[in-house]
């Protein structure tokens, strides 16, 4: 077949094209480090690199998440401890206060101490974190978790607890709810929460809630009332009255009693004072309850111990402020091993985290990274056979029947 | 001449694949897009493009002969227009419609995941972003063939993202006598997915399995008529962000939960789990949206350590039942036990009132609740093929609430819960014989069980009934006179008066429904319970009386979205709040839900958002490496072609110098020759001198 002088000229530059394409590519390949420049060199290859990526990246985020969590519960643990460190102080003030030869003005200047003791817990309670936010609210963040009322404390928060992803199924809880840390707790007696509904028009609010008689109210738990103000008309002369009823079931324990600003309400063991006037249809929830938060109950240790007098028992009055304190110790106690359970958990998710993510990356380093020993070899050979090919299309093209003919 | 029009033919082969033929007279024909003549003989035909025929659509490529456009576009193969095409119609549609559909999917799961939540100001999440039922993005999936008659306006709406198909769809219009014949056919793999007859009157709506519904809106529509669907096309004019304030993101949840004061049980509950997410369809989302926009607060009570009533916690002094009510609900001590997880769909029915019969004087002992009895039949309905099956119980005449229920729920699909309940007053004379009273064949007045008082009040018999029947259910209370008993298994309660004289058992209320009826000394009054029955989607009941005979179906009233769990070992009257109020700022719950989203199965087959990504990547990329196999394939075939052209009508230039050379010596030879010829004549001549 005869080779027409085009097509060797032709050929010569596809060959010396194609080398230099080859050149180029692996130049590429070399400059980026990766074996694949584009989707199409390995289909495959380029769909499992997109999904080990975006695995790698949500290991990324899921550390940067456990370090979040760990500040955040470092932060929980030292509030607790110091709180529980306070909680020990009063213990100790409580048993000081046992000693038969005080009298029972020292005992009150005892009491005067609780009291600074309570202040400094519930500044604990309500321990900011830096984003100003309250620690121990639950979700309800921006209140204070515990705020002061009439029977003592009220947790404002709830009982949220807000998550962070730590692994693509674990989830790790950063926050404490105050409720669980610090209310709930066991006491020995019975005691009285109060609720004015948010209906209420009268804007009445309840200034004290306590219980007067223990064995009444005892004797009811756990019974809980709601007091409802009537039509004036109900009782004559027409003046403020209200009906109480058992919240369980809507039946009417006491019907139309008069309301007496000066007296309160007083009923079944305990007595609600009011400041306002109260409207027809406003509601009072009255709750018993055999549990109560630790702020309310030092409060109330220091002000029984404040109010001493020669009758009281306090033999008794010790027993029972001890196994309160108790109840607080084990309930924070529980409180701290949780907090504790988590950290090792983030710890342990982290470990784990690290070698799935030394595991991923050999997986992507094999699928994507280039062999640069065999790409450097392969492109000093593709250079030695471009130069062959330039060196030798020279050479032959020089070789023309035409170059003789002078 | 001929290697200039072969030149010619060559440089046309690069933009264009055609095929030529030969004449006798040496001319040659050329024809391109499967036999269109582009040169015959001496006359040349022109190509044109032409506007495309669906609105939107791409350029049409059309021989233009004596006038008339004839449209070669699907017809073109090889050259550079061929490639173009080619890439058009397999490459870049396909590859919009599966970004399109990643888009559709990552857009629909955000906004219905945020739809779920509440921001920072209270208020339930809007859509972050456009809606992908958009009215722009429904019609821009639309596209009508320029060749249809009149101005007609079709969309295409989306009912369920997780089974969108990334494919094109055509929708043909033909007549069927006086109806309006219609087939959608699935471009992806050829499948007529919808055929059938409509009404030549508009608006119509046809739903199709994959997941989408088209909406011929109005206009003249006309059998021929064409549209091209594109259901899962990206849509550049709809993608917006909508949310621009960061206070506007619903990363919190409206739904919260709380133990109430005062529990004395170990029971805990857990944090709300949204089942919304469970639902694909968006008719179920807005259904369900809806159901918990109107939903009020809860409260979960116990009435016993096995049983509990949901009750309507609107006003928190006086929790209310709710209508029609969830009672006598049954919880396993111990374990984790799933409220409010009711299906969307089920519907419940539950007796109006109930049966109550006295006996008269002197029978008694006979004891009947006066439940006639009834035969009740279950239909069960697939949802896929629509076929359905029934299955019959008869209920005896006089049988409990207690048994109909357990009866009913043996029924695959049905949950029953029965509960009595009886509110009475008591009228002892005081006078010898001491009145008695017994409940269930129990002497409530047995002196055994400690000192009865005479005459016999409320308060002692709500204190027997509750020390007697500790653990069975039964139950009792008393208030003003007045004596509750209440069972919360629906177990009849017959109440014998075996008194004597004016001893008188008045019935004030049956089942929460006010009655008057008396019992005197000596006769007995049994009351039967009433039967709440929940039913699973597709699942009707029917009945010829009894106690579930006046009843109709109704949904369920609490169905709030938000399924909790309770665990532990709750006590009577124990409490439980699930709150619809929006909770605190640090709520972080649908936070974590849309992060979820990035791994959960949104797609068709439970493919995640990444995996179709990745599907798409892998597609482009295989096609990719296809086209660049045929290059090669391509180029080797053109390299040998060449080779072969110009070895017949190519030149060697050694191969002409060496002709060259060769004529260059004969020439010398030739001139040789003559010279010598010349010098023999020369001397030949110079002899005759």
């Amino acid at each position: 077949m005869r080779l027409s002088t085009p097509t060797f000229f032709q050929n010569n530059s596809t060959a010396i094209i194609d080398i230099n394409s080859q050149v180029q590519r692996l130049q590429q390949q070399i400059s980026s480090g990766e074996r694949l420049l584009s989707a199409a060199d390995d289909p495959v290859a380029a769909a499992r690199i997109l999904q080990l990526e975006s695995e790698l990246g949500k290991s990324d985020q899921y550390k940067r998440n456990i370090d979040l969590a760990e500040g955040r519960l470092q932060l929980i643990e030292g509030s607790v401890a110091a709180v529980e460190d306070i909680i020990q102080r009063v213990r100790e003030l409580v048993i000081q206060s046992g000693n038969g030869a005080l009298t029972n003005n020292e005992r009150a200047q005892i009491a005067t101490e609780i009291d600074e003791r309570t202040k400094q817990l519930v500044d604990l309670t309500n321990t900011r974190d830096s984003g100003g936010d309250y620690i121990f609210g639950g979700f309800n963040v921006d209140a204070p978790a515990f705020a002061e009322n009439a029977s003592g404390f009220n947790y404002q928060g709830d009982d949220g607890v807000r998550l962070v992803q730590i692994a693509n199924s674990s989830y790790v809880a950063i926050s404490e709810s105050g409720e669980k840390l610090f209310s709930d707790i066991p006491v020995a007696n019975n005691e009285v929460v109060t609720t004015a509904l948010s209906s209420n028009l009268g804007g009445v609010v309840i200034t004290s809630a306590e219980v007067v008689g223990q064995a009444a109210f005892d004797a009811a738990f756990p019974e809980d009332f709601v007091v409802t103000f009537n039509d004036l008309g109900n009782i004559a002369p027409a003046a403020p009255n209200y009906t109480i009823t058992r919240r369980s079931d809507g039946a009417a324990v006491a019907t139309d009693v008069p309301y007496d600003a000066a007296i309160g309400i007083t009923f079944s063991g305990f007595t609600l004072e009011l400041d306002g006037v109260p409207q027809q249809g406003d509601q009072f929830v009255v709750q018993s309850t055999n549990t109560s938060d630790m702020l309310t109950t030092v409060q109330r240790i220091a002000r029984d111990m404040a109010t001493f007098d020669n009758s009281t028992d306090r033999d008794e009055f010790i027993a029972d402020a001890l196994n309160d304190l108790d109840s607080v110790f084990d309930t924070l106690s529980q409180g701290r091993s949780r907090i504790g359970a988590r950290l090792n958990t983030i710890e342990s998710t982290r470990n784990a985290l690290e070698i799935a993510d030394v595991n991923n990356q050999a997986t992507l380093g094999s699928i994507r990274d280039l062999d640069y020993n065999e790409a450097i070899s392969q492109l000093s050979f593709q250079s030695f056979l471009l130069e062959a090919a330039q060196q030798s299309f020279v050479r032959v093209s020089n070789l023309s029947l035409f170059n003789f003919l002078r | 001449m001929l290697d200039r029009r072969d030149q010619l033919l060559r440089d046309l082969s690069e933009n264009i694949g055609f095929t030529t033929s030969t004449q006798d007279n040496g001319m040659i024909n050329i024809f391109v897009g499967g036999g269109q003549a582009l040169v015959q003989g001496g006359s040349a035909n022109q190509l044109a493009t032409l506007k495309g025929t669906t609105e939107n659509a791409g350029l049409e490529l059309a021989i233009v002969s004596n006038g008339v456009s004839k449209v070669i576009t699907e017809r073109v193969v090889g050259g550079e227009l061929g490639g173009i095409l080619q890439l058009r119609s397999q490459g870049l549609g396909d590859v919009a419609n599966q970004l399109g559909l990643v888009q559709t999917l990552a857009s629909h799961s955000l906004n219905s995941l945020h739809n779920e939540g509440v921001d920072l100001n209270g208020l339930s999440g809007g859509d972050f972003f456009t809606s992908i039922n958009d009215r722009d993005a429904q019609l821009f999936r639309a596209k009508s063939a320029i060749a249809n008659q009149g101005s007609s306006i079709v969309s295409v709406s989306i009912d369920d993202p997780s089974v969108l198909v990334a494919s094109d769809y055509v929708l043909e219009l033909s007549q069927a006598s006086n109806l309006l014949a219609f087939s959608i056919t699935r471009q992806s793999d050829g499948a007529i997915i919808n055929s059938g007859a409509i009404p030549n009157s508009f608006p119509q709506s046809l739903s199709v399995i994959d997941g989408f519904t088209v909406n011929l809106e109005s206009g003249d529509f006309q059998a021929g008529d064409r549209f091209i669907l594109s259901p899962a096309r990206l849509s550049p004019l709809s993608v917006e962000r909508l949310v621009a304030d960061p206070a506007s993101l619903a990363l919190g949840l409206p739904v919260s939960t709380s133990e109430g004061v005062g529990n004395l049980g170990s029971g805990a509950i857990s944090q709300v789990e949204s089942l919304a997410t469970g639902l694909d369809s968006l008719a179920d989302k807005q259904l369900a949206r809806q159901k918990r926009s109107e939903s009020p607060s809860l409260v979960v009570r116990f009435t016993s350590e096995s049983t509990y009533d949901i009750l309507d916690n609107s006003n928190p002094a006086q929790p209310t039942q709710l209508s029609p009510p969830l009672r006598g609900l049954s919880f396993l001590p111990g374990r984790n036990n799933p409220v409010l997880d009711f299906d969307l769909h089920s519907s419940m029915l539950t007796t109006s009132g109930a049966f109550a019969f006295t006996a008269s004087a002197g029978l008694l002992g006979i004891t009947t609740n006066g439940n006639p009895g009834e035969n009740i039949v279950l239909t069960q309905t697939d949802s896929t093929t629509g076929l359905s099956s029934s299955q019959s119980l008869v209920l005896l005449p006089g049988e409990s609430a207690a048994t109909a229920a357990a009866r009913l729920n043996d029924v695959a699909g049905v949950n029953a819960t029965a509960n009595t309940q009886v509110q009475l007053q008591i009228s002892d004379d005081g006078l010898a014989p001491p009145m008695q009273v017994r409940l269930n064949g129990v002497d409530l007045t047995d002196a055994a069980n400690g000192p009865v008082r005479n005459p016999i009040d409320v308060t002692f018999l709500s204190q027997r009934i509750n020390q007697l029947f500790t653990g069975s259910g039964i139950s009792a209370s008393s208030a003003n006179g007045i004596l509750s008993i209440r069972s919360v298994n629906g177990e009849d309660l017959t109440l014998e008066n075996l008194g004597a004289g004016t001893d008188t058992i008045t019935l004030t209320s049956i089942n929460g429904v006010a009655a008057s009826v008396a019992a005197g000394a000596g006769q007995e009054v049994v009351v039967a319970g009433t039967v709440e029955v929940v039913l699973d989607e597709n699942l009707t009941l029917s009945s010829s009386g009894g106690f579930l005979g006046a009843s109709t179906a109704s949904g369920l009233p609490a169905y709030i979205g938000y399924a909790a769990t309770i665990s532990g070992m709750p006590q009577v009257g124990d409490e439980f709040l699930i709150s619809t109020v929006s909770t605190g700022k640090g709520d972080n719950r649908n936070a974590l839900a849309l992060a979820a989203l990035q791994t959960a199965d949104t797609g068709r087959g439970g493919s995640s958002i990444n995996d179709v990504y990745a599907q798409l990547v892998g597609s482009v990329g295989n096609k990719a490496s296809s086209a660049r196999i045929d290059d090669e394939a391509a180029q080797s075939l053109l390299t040998q072609t060449s080779e072969r052209l110009s070895s017949v009508s190519g030149v060697n230039l050694d191969e002409e110098a060496a002709r060259l050379l060769e004529y260059e010596q004969a020439y010398n030879a030739s001139a040789q020759v003559i010279s010598i010829a010349r010098s023999i004549f020369d001397s030949l001549l110079a002899a005759f001198r």
